[in-house]
């Protein structure tokens, strides 16, 4: 069986979370074929920060912002567009144009989806949609605005993947919209895993960033939600980390019968073979991860500060690549210097995790976003009890889900909160009951429920489950 | 034509019946200026000074028919770089590319007149001096494209009527029947001092390093259709002349290989001549009035305006468009209708019987050829080379065709009836197609532009397992 796994802008140029969690999936099926297929933003040429394992047999990278020649396929239809046009009606129902447009992909899956943008169809409903809800917008701007949404979209509906037995996708998004138009074209099965909710922090992004006009985020965030909707549509199976996430899948999914969870798995025996540090003098808490700023390690830097007035032996390690947003190292660095934290926080840069484990007594992660974070479950597994913000699945693996109440192995706080995480991370020192009790429970419930085996064994079964 | 515009502006805003008048006049020259002035000298040496020399004639004629035609290659493509060059501020760029396309034009000429004379024998005199007119010609018409797009339009005008006097001069001081050498060699010797000028002007106005540049040739495939369009529409004016001079019945063959038709050649001659009023009718409210609403439309969407603002300046230069084409048109069509009845009262210069038939349908067809002219040069304004190119050919065709079955079918009193057949039909298209284009201009601009995004590539396994191998 080959599986036509997909990833945007991550696995195998970027390290950290999904690509760490591809790289681990397919190195452990064995008897599975991969072709990986990557979607770029721009075309350039990078240079790849993981090496494939012997399983990897194909390789495919086109680029979203770029000119592709389709002009082997056919343009679309005047029909096309006016039945496309049906579709994209008021009040824009999100789930309601997921299943028009899921019917008409169908009936029209293999043009050129770009010629659009060069259509008298698209010209007027782009003007229609102008006319009607801002008239007083610049109209150039207008233009170009709608073009550079579109093309991401356009170029990976039409973009031919190699052929698979399965398209496995990551998110929904761009890599989904592709996966499910190779799909529908070569009658090849869908299956998507979501680590983040992709809808979810395109809104947050829209929402935040300056560039976008205040016009056009409801727009944007429309087009994410209907293409998140109709890759659920389109998608056999649909799995994710943590029961949480299945909360936001299921706005925009109606099928709940496909929806399961199957959470990260580590080699529960590589790390529990690691002694756990009991000796707390100095107390060593360990932040592992790259120093980028969506860890947001100034909050660390913060905590730190105010854990060293109430304990003086304390130390911080920063365990990770420092490389990836120099600028961003550069204000951590000066962050520490002016808060006189030189003697107390230490970056190691890019090291063996596996030596460094064994030196911590609790690990830190004040991250503003994750999914359903690697460095937990292998602190976990060495007994090392975790402080950390409410992201993606951490409240669920520090605190238990539903059939798992054995107990705290951390403490959560919510993101940005420092005082929160210094508090935590005093309690843990102070509290020695509360941290040899987590320790042991965050080695049970690793031991139960992040075991690396049982995650392949379950992506093995829903693979088979799709391929008849 | 830069500088045109704004001159004639500020003549107009002047105001008053003597600064009115002149502006006219201006616009005739401008517009007519190398057609009147060579047209003028011809008419000085043949009639004043009575020069019948066959050889002289013969290659005053067919000169200008060469040149004209191996320069059509080449002016609207050297238009357009000249403009851009200009746009860009590269003023020093445009003499020695100029250079570059004299010396291809150049070239290009000599050949075709090796395999003329290889099949046409003549003496050496008559094949090197007749050769020297031709490229002096196409020279002065090259140049004379780089000197008009100076600021510099009186000096352009200055160089024509200076080129004329010399030719005239020259070629009466030199030549002689005894010597009609002498005549050929004069004329062009009078053409090399208007190109001289025409020289100088550029040089004056834009500077040059004084090298030769084929940088031009790496636009060439951006403005490939520029390269036709001239040629084709040369060649569809003359379409009818060429199958006159060859037919059985019409045509002369006064030297060896030299074809004319003189029942034809003289009546159209006159006809061609009554397009002046439309070029200049044309100059005159494209320069201003046309220009104005032009620039309106696209400076609204260079400074992002909303749409309906944008549709407004449209609908105006729609409106505007519309209005000079039939200003112009009901100009051209009293003067035309003015010429007919002059014809058959047989109250024309060249009136007589044998050639009123010919006129009569050359003045109409010369009228259509001139409306023709004029939606080309809007088509060309707008940028539809593509449209323009098509109609070029499309009228070459007709013409063509519809001169050899005319002449076989139906003879004489057809003679010119081709000619007015395709530029009717030309015109017809060519107005259905710029008002469609106009109509949806918005769409079109912005269809225009490219997203500014690198051309896409895919990268396949063997890449990526380099890459992974490099690291």
């Amino acid at each position: 069986m080959r599986v036509g796994i997909i990833f945007e802008g991550t696995y195998p140029y970027v390290t950290g979370g999904v690509s760490s969690w591809g790289n681990t999936l397919m190195k452990s099926m064995k008897d599975i074929e991969f072709c990986v297929i990557q979607i770029g933003d721009i075309p350039k040429i990078r240079t790849p920060k993981y090496k494939f394992s012997d399983n990897v047999v194909d390789y495919f990278e086109y680029f979203l912002f770029a000119d592709y020649d389709f002009s082997k396929k056919k343009k679309i239809t005047k029909e096309f567009g006016e039945k496309l046009h049906e579709v994209l009606k008021y009040p824009f129902d999100e789930k309601v144009m997921a299943n028009k447009l899921y019917d008409l992909f169908h009936e029209y899956s293999n043009y050129d989806f770009t010629s659009i943008l060069k259509s008298e169809m698209y010209w007027n409903v782009m003007l229609e949609f102008y006319k009607t809800y801002i008239p007083y917008e610049n109209f150039t701007n207008y233009f170009w605005t709608l073009q550079s949404m579109l093309l991401p979209f356009l170029n990976s509906m039409t973009v031919d993947l190699p052929k698979c037995d399965i398209y496995h996708t990551i998110t929904t998004g761009y890599a989904g919209i592709t996966a499910i138009m190779n799909g529908i074209r070569n009658n090849i099965p869908v299956v998507l895993t979501e680590h983040g909710i992709y809808h979810r922090e395109r809104q947050l992004e829209v929402l935040k960033s300056d560039w976008i006009k205040d016009e056009y985020r409801t727009a944007w965030i429309k087009l994410f939600n209907t293409i998140s909707s109709l890759v659920y549509k389109s998608s056999k199976k649909i799995t994710t980390l943590f029961s949480k996430n299945q909360m936001f899948e299921k706005e925009f999914c109606e099928d709940e019968t496909k929806m399961s969870v199957i959470p990260n798995g580590i080699d529960y025996e590589k790390f529990s073979k690691l002694e756990y540090r009991k000796e707390k003098d100095p107390y060593i808490v360990g932040l592992v991860g790259r120093v980028v700023e969506i860890k947001d390690i100034k909050t660390a830097i913060k905590a730190a500060k105010m854990v060293k007035e109430r304990i003086k032996n304390f130390k911080l390690l920063i365990i990770g690549p420092t490389d990836e947003e120099p600028e961003y190292f550069k204000e951590c660095q000066e962050m520490i210097n002016i808060f006189g934290l030189e003697d107390t926080i230490e970056f190691t840069g890019k090291v063996n995790v596996l030596e460094y484990y064994p030196r911590i007594n609790v690990l830190l992660l004040s991250s503003v976003s994750e999914g359903q974070p690697l460095v937990i479950l292998e602190a976990f597994a060495a007994g090392i009890p975790v402080v950390t913000t409410d992201v993606g699945a951490c409240s669920e693996m520090i605190y238990g889900s539903e059939e798992d109440i054995i107990g705290d192995a951390g403490v959560v706080v919510k993101p940005k909160d420092f005082v929160g995480l210094a508090e935590g991370l005093v309690r843990l020192y102070e509290d020695d009951e509360f941290r040899m009790n987590a320790s042991k429970i965050a080695k049970i419930r690793v031991e139960k429920r992040y075991r690396l085996n049982q995650m392949v064994k379950n992506y093995k079964e829903m693979y088979y489950s799709v391929v008849t | 034509m830069a500088g045109v515009g704004f001159r004639l502006n500020k003549m107009f805003h002047k105001g008053g019946i003597t600064t009115d008048l002149l502006a006219i006049a201006y616009s005739v020259v401008v517009s007519s200026g190398p057609w009147i002035i060579t047209t003028l000298s011809l008419w000085v040496i043949l009639n004043l000074f009575k020069i019948v020399n066959v050889y002289f004639n013969v290659a005053i004629v067919y000169s200008f028919v060469y040149s004209i035609i191996v320069s059509g290659f080449f002016i609207m493509f050297e238009s357009r770089r000249i403009s851009d060059l200009v746009y860009s501020k590269k003023y020093n760029k445009i003499l020695p590319e100029v250079f570059g396309m004299i010396m291809y034009g150049a070239l290009f000429t000599i050949l075709i007149l090796t395999i003329f004379f290889a099949f046409n024998k003549h003496e050496l005199w008559f094949i090197l001096s007749f050769s020297y007119l031709v490229l002096s010609l196409l020279v002065l018409w090259l140049m004379g494209i780089a000197s008009v797009s100076t600021d510099a339009v009186n000096w352009y005008i200055l160089a024509y009527i200076v080129m004329g006097f010399f030719s005239i001069f020259l070629s009466n001081y030199f030549g002689s029947e005894e010597n009609p050498m002498g005549y050929i060699l004069g004329y062009a010797f009078g053409v090399n001092v208007g190109t001289f000028i025409h020289f100088i002007i550029t040089l004056v106005n834009f500077g040059s390093g004084l090298s030769i540049s084929f940088e031009w040739l790496n636009e060439s495939g951006k403005y490939w259709q520029n390269i036709f369009i001239g040629a084709t529409y040369y060649l569809a004016l003359w379409a009818d002349d060429f199958v006159t001079w060859y037919s059985k019945d019409f045509g002369e063959i006064p030297l060896n290989g030299f074809h004319f038709s003189y029942i034809y050649d003289s009546p159209m001659f006159i006809a061609y001549l009554t397009i002046i009023p439309t070029a200049t009718m044309f100059i005159l409210v494209l320069e201003t009035r046309f220009y104005k609403t032009y620039k309106f439309f696209y400076d609204s969407l260079v400074k992002g305006y909303n749409y309906f603002e944008i549709e407004i300046r449209k609908n105006n230069m729609l409106k505007e468009m519309k209005f000079n084409i039939r200003l112009t048109v009901e100009v051209q069509i009293a003067i035309t209708f003015v010429l007919l009845i002059l014809n058959e009262a047989n109250l024309l210069p060249v009136a007589s019987e044998m050639f009123k038939p010919i006129l009569r349908l050359g003045l109409i067809g010369a009228m259509l050829n001139s409306f023709y002219l004029m939606i080309m040069l809007l088509l060309l304004y707008f940028d539809f080379r593509n449209e323009t190119l098509f109609l070029n050919i499309m009228v070459l065709i007709i013409n063509f065709v519809l001169s050899i079955v005319f002449i076989n079918k139906f003879g004489y009193y057809t003679l010119g009836a081709s000619y007015s057949f395709a530029f009717a039909i030309g015109t017809f298209v060519g107005y259905k197609i710029l008002t469609n284009k106009v109509k949806n201009i918005i769409k079109i601009e912005y269809f225009k532009q490219k997203l500014s995004v690198e051309k896409g590539f895919y990268m396949k396994y063997k890449d990526i397992k380099n890459l992974m191998e490099e690291e």
